[in-house]
């Protein structure tokens, strides 16, 4: 106020019409119909933009819990099979009581034993022969040195072994072909193991034989008690396993597929004629990612992808036309010299251009309709690191939440402005596309925080694919400083696609 | 600090504090609605939309950063902006003569320069002429801001005013 200078008519009103001045009465008590129509409006448009969020998650929901469902659907009936066979086959066993004792297990997360020497093989065989007290081993019979003190004390046959029957490791066998089973390599081939079942009861249940490598696969171990196959537990299969500090490493390539959007605060009242930059617009992001399994189910996700976003949104404004700003170009057409500043998702634009015009006939001052077309694009490097957190874990499927932060760091931007000028509907005036490439007012660094749920799923010979939905928000604002104050971030909600090795 | 807690409450749509606000500032917003419209019906129709946008936009007011009744102030001003270019209505500048004629009688009640009465005179101004003495005298904005605002030019601005001045003297001037 103070740059103005004021008569003392100008002085009169504003003692009588400024703020905390004007005397009320009759004639500024409005009717309270206006704000119960208005609250109407507002609360009608609250919830129409939560119906539109809730709507706009559902296909992502579905895309994500059908195939999700349908896994654990047949997971559970695969197991389920598995152990109705198991049950027929240890009811089997009775006839065989009084045959050889035998036990093999079979475990798949052995890779040391217990005297610290490393095994070649991923798996192992353990063998003992109840009746003699004794431990056998199957290369034992070939020269390998076996010393272990058994602490088996179960004579029931059949049954379900409570305590793990060995206390360390009396044997291992090399095999480089290793069976397809996902998550946890198991380092028998088939044929290893059928004939490794044959050479210790060579009359066994042509079932088992036939059953030994998908129990493995489908489970964390199987113990062969005399002839029975029992299934172990991952705690039991820990006990086996000496080395607990075990390290495993997935590699892999990703693809996502997000809608955007532009999130603004501190956004000037005069910047409401600013739309449709919070509209949905679809990015995409390619990487390559590492997991670093520090347990069973913790695990480390490092990526470094790069990522496409783009946003267009529309600047609506009125200003007044002026004739005199009507002239000629070299080429002789009519042009409107135009100097504005536009309101933009990543700041003021300004506009200094000639609008070519179109036609039809305006007077001088007459108020036209300005519109711009805003195009945003943005590409960026990003590093993200994510603790993974395994909610469900089976050596094939494996459900999960991850969440962590996201680096990222600009790399090209490009802000395209189209400028039309219309009046009564009608273009007037037409101007050419203006890019600005300038990143100068722009943060090149930001952070997002990130959530996502996924999924799993291991195949053939330790490779895997994985879906992930997930979400993130930006942290701190694209803007650096805006003349009109607001602040800019970038969210997203998509969903991921990974496939990938485990070595 | 009631008026923070009724803030914070009318953020969270909570109708009893969106209903307390309303009845603290309707005066105040109705006024400016007032001031810039020709008639007690485009002031509903602004104070409606200027209702929706506040309350609609509640959530972007940082207590921190300024007060309620200025910040609930800039929005109903701009839409009675947005409201009067959308009525297509010219800046004109209009000769004296035109524009002697006051639309209302000022009131005989009280004294004659009252709030009511001085919002009846700007009230009977030219669009053009209104819009520029509000942002200028009322709402403390320079010239160079009104072009801005209102896709002007600055000699424009300052004509318009110039010319409100004189009509504004020319009404008190015949009815004191």
């Amino acid at each position: 106020m103070g740059k103005n200078k004021y008569t003392d008519l100008d002085k009169l009103f504003q003692s009588k019409l400024s703020e905390g001045r004007i005397e009320s009465g009759e004639w500024n008590d409005p009717t309270d119909d206006a704000f119960f129509s208005a609250m109407r409006k507002v609360n009608s448009s609250t919830e129409q933009v939560k119906e539109k969020k809730k709507l706009a998650w559902w296909p992502f929901l579905f895309l994500f819990l059908i195939p999700l469902s349908l896994l654990v659907i047949w997971n559970a009936n695969e197991v389920n099979g598995l152990k109705t066979e198991i049950k027929d086959i240890q009811q089997k066993e009775s006839v065989y009581e009084n045959s050889q004792n035998t036990t093999i297990a079979l475990s798949n997360n052995i890779n040391q034993t217990s005297q610290g020497l490393p095994i070649e093989a991923e798996g192992q065989v353990k063998i003992r022969d109840n009746k003699n007290k004794s431990t056998e081993s199957i290369q034992a019979k070939s020269g390998i040195n076996d010393d272990n003190k058994l602490v088996n004390s179960s004579r029931d046959h059949g049954k379900r072994v409570q305590k793990p029957l060995f206390t360390s490791v009396n044997n291992s066998i090399t095999s480089k072909q290793a069976l397809p089973i996902g998550p946890i390599t198991v380092g028998f081939g088939k044929e290893n193991i059928e004939k490794e079942i044959r050479s210790v009861s060579g009359d066994l249940d042509k079932r088992i034989k036939q059953l030994a490598p998908t129990l493995i696969n489908r489970f964390d171990g199987l113990l062969i008690y005399n002839r029975a196959p029992v299934l172990l537990s991952s705690t039991e299969i820990n006990l086996f396993n000496e080395d607990k500090g075990f390290k495993k490493f997935e590699l892999f390539l990703f693809g996502n597929a997000s809608f955007n959007t532009i999130r603004m605060s501190d956004v000037e009242s005069n910047s409401f004629s600013l739309t449709g930059y919070d509209k949905p617009n679809l990015g995409y992001e390619l990487g390559v990612g590492l997991l670093h399994s520090i347990s069973e189910r913790f695990s480390i996700n490092y990526d470094l992808s790069y990522k496409h976003i783009g946003n267009n949104s529309q600047f609506r404004n009125e200003f007044l036309f002026e004739e005199e700003e009507l002239v000629t170009d070299i080429d002789g057409d009519l042009v409107y010299q135009l100097f504005s500043e536009l309101q933009t998702p990543t700041g003021l634009f300004t506009a200094n251009q000639d609008l070519r015009f179109e036609g039809g006939n305006m007077e001088d001052q007459t108020m036209m309709d300005q519109e711009a077309d805003i195009q945003l694009q943005f590409k960026f490097l990003s590093i993200g690191i994510q603790p993974r957190w395994k909610v469900y874990n089976s050596q094939r499927l494996s459900i999960f939440a991850e969440g962590g932060v996201n680096l990222n760091y600009l790399m090209h931007y490009c802000r395209s402005v189209d400028i039309k000028v219309y009046y009564q509907n009608k273009m007037m005036m037409n101007g050419a596309p203006e890019d600005d490439f300038s990143m100068s007012s722009l943060n090149r660094v930001s952070v997002a925080a990130s959530l996502s749920l996924g999924m799993e799923y291991s195949f053939a010979n330790n490779y895997f694919t994985s879906m992930q939905l997930g979400t993130s928000r930006s942290l701190n604002s694209i803007n650096q400083l805006s003349l009109d104050g607001s602040k800019t971030y970038i969210d997203n909600a998509g969903i991921s696609i990974a496939i990938g090795k485990k070595f | 600090m009631l008026n923070q807690d009724l803030i914070s409450k009318a953020k969270l749509n909570d109708p009893k504090a969106q209903m307390e606000l309303y009845l603290m500032y309707k005066s105040y917003w109705y006024s400016i609605c007032l001031r810039y419209n020709k008639n007690n019906y485009d002031a509903d129709d602004c104070l409606q939309n200027s209702l929706i946008n506040i309350f609609s936009k509640l959530n972007q007011f940082d207590q921190n950063r300024g007060n309620f009744k200025s910040w609930s102030a800039q929005i109903v001003v701009n839409d009675n902006l947005m409201f009067l270019r959308k009525k297509k209505q010219n800046y004109q500048t209009f000769d004296l003569e035109d524009n002697l004629l006051v639309e209302e009688p000022v009131s005989d009640e009280g004294s004659i320069i009252s709030s009511e009465n001085l919002t009846k005179l700007i009230q009977a101004l030219p669009d053009g002429y209104r819009m520029v003495f509000n942002l200028y005298v009322i709402e403390g904005f320079t010239h160079s801001e009104i072009s801005e605002i209102l896709n002007i030019s600055i000699g424009t601005s300052k004509s318009q005013l110039s010319k409100a001045r004189k009509l504004l003297q020319h009404q008190l001037e015949a009815v004191i």
